[in-house]
């Protein structure tokens, strides 16, 4: 899954009936595993009234297609739930790893609200905008 | 599947009923670049930076921030997950990425 | 199916039910032109690949065939798996 922020909704009279009456909510991923996705957004299906500014969790891919019900939705994307909070750990940026030679400066990814290298925050949501909040 | 490190916890609210209560992790998966020199020839090879691929997965075996993980995505993952409903429910859950093991060792040949 | 190039092993006691028995391999994925492309992937091995070994990895129902052939495999724990270890390419 990745975390994302709803950024805007998609209506349509005229879809597949197995959408039936989903909401469609374009989404902006902050971090993405697919290099493919060179546009920036989803469109995703949402069940849990997620609203534009909240940041979600995205289920993708096949088992998206459980977010409504079945196996037979055309579905590839999902809310799966609405952020309460993000905590990145201080701790696991030192650990030693399991692998001999693997060290890796985790930095927090751009957009957290403040530099690389600083303590992880545990701050709650904040205002929507450009690089604000907690991710 | 991938190998990476739990870099941190998501704390949502989840509708579904299958879902409900799994712990969400934050995983940073490991790139060629974070590898000793010359495991592979580097040309063409991503850069040891921080990048901003942060997967959130489903975990089931009490993973924590620190531990080396390995990750499956897919119908794999909702597999991981189904292990912890009782026998003979469907994996009827929008999870696409779950932690699958945590690693006690690897090794990279020379 | 990528291309790839295996560079170690991954052992864990810690483990989902469905890893049992797996012997799981880290691939190094190149690109179609043979150069690495920064990509890690940890793939259930059943060919006995080694280190070094030029190899192409198959995910997700592809993979699942690797491990069990057919149409009722849904239930295995497998995303990716290497699929043929490469004598050469063109």
């Amino acid at each position: 899954m990745i975390l994302a922020r709803v950024i805007g909704e998609v209506w349509a009279t005229r879809r597949d009936p197995r959408l039936a009456r989903a909401k469609l909510l374009v989404v902006r991923p902050h971090a993405i595993y697919e290099p493919a996705f060179a546009t920036r957004h989803l469109v995703a299906t949402d069940d849990v009234d997620a609203g534009v500014g909240d940041d979600v969790v995205i289920c993708l891919g096949a088992p998206a297609r459980a977010s409504l019900g079945s196996d037979d939705t055309p579905v590839d994307a999902a809310v799966l739930g609405v952020v309460d909070r993000v905590e990145l750990s201080a701790e696991a940026q030192t650990a030693p790893g399991a692998a001999p030679g693997i060290r890796r400066a985790l930095g927090v990814p751009d957009g957290a609200g403040h530099a690389r290298g600083e303590p992880a925050s545990s701050a709650r949501r904040g205002p929507s905008g450009e690089g604000s909040g907690t991710l | 599947m991938f190998l990476g490190r739990v870099a941190g916890t998501v704390w949502s609210t989840v509708k579904w009923p299958e879902a409900k209560g799994t712990k969400l992790l934050l995983v940073r998966p490991y790139r060629l670049g974070d590898l000793p020199p010359g495991v592979v020839a580097a040309d063409g090879a991503a850069p040891s930076e921080p990048t901003d691929d942060l997967v959130v997965c489903a975990d089931t075996l009490d993973a924590g921030p620190g531990d080396d993980v390995i990750v499956a995505f897919g119908h794999a993952a909702r597999v991981a997950v189904s292990e912890k409903l009782p026998p003979g429910s469907k994996p009827m859950v929008p999870i696409d990425a779950a932690v699958v093991a945590v690693v006690d060792r690897v090794e990279i040949a020379r | 199916m990528i291309r790839g190039t295996v560079i170690g092993q991954v052992w864990a006691t810690r483990k989902a039910r469905g890893l049992e028995g797996q012997t799981l391999l880290l691939v190094a994925a190149r690109d179609a032109d043979g150069r690495a492309i920064g990509r890690l992937v940890v793939a259930s091995d059943t060919l006995d690949a080694r280190a070094g070994d030029d190899v192409t990895v198959a995910f997700g129902s592809g993979a699942r065939n690797v491990l069990r052939p057919g149409p009722d495999n849904r239930d295995l724990l497998c995303d990716a798996a290497i699929a043929a270890i490469v004598e050469g390419a063109g």
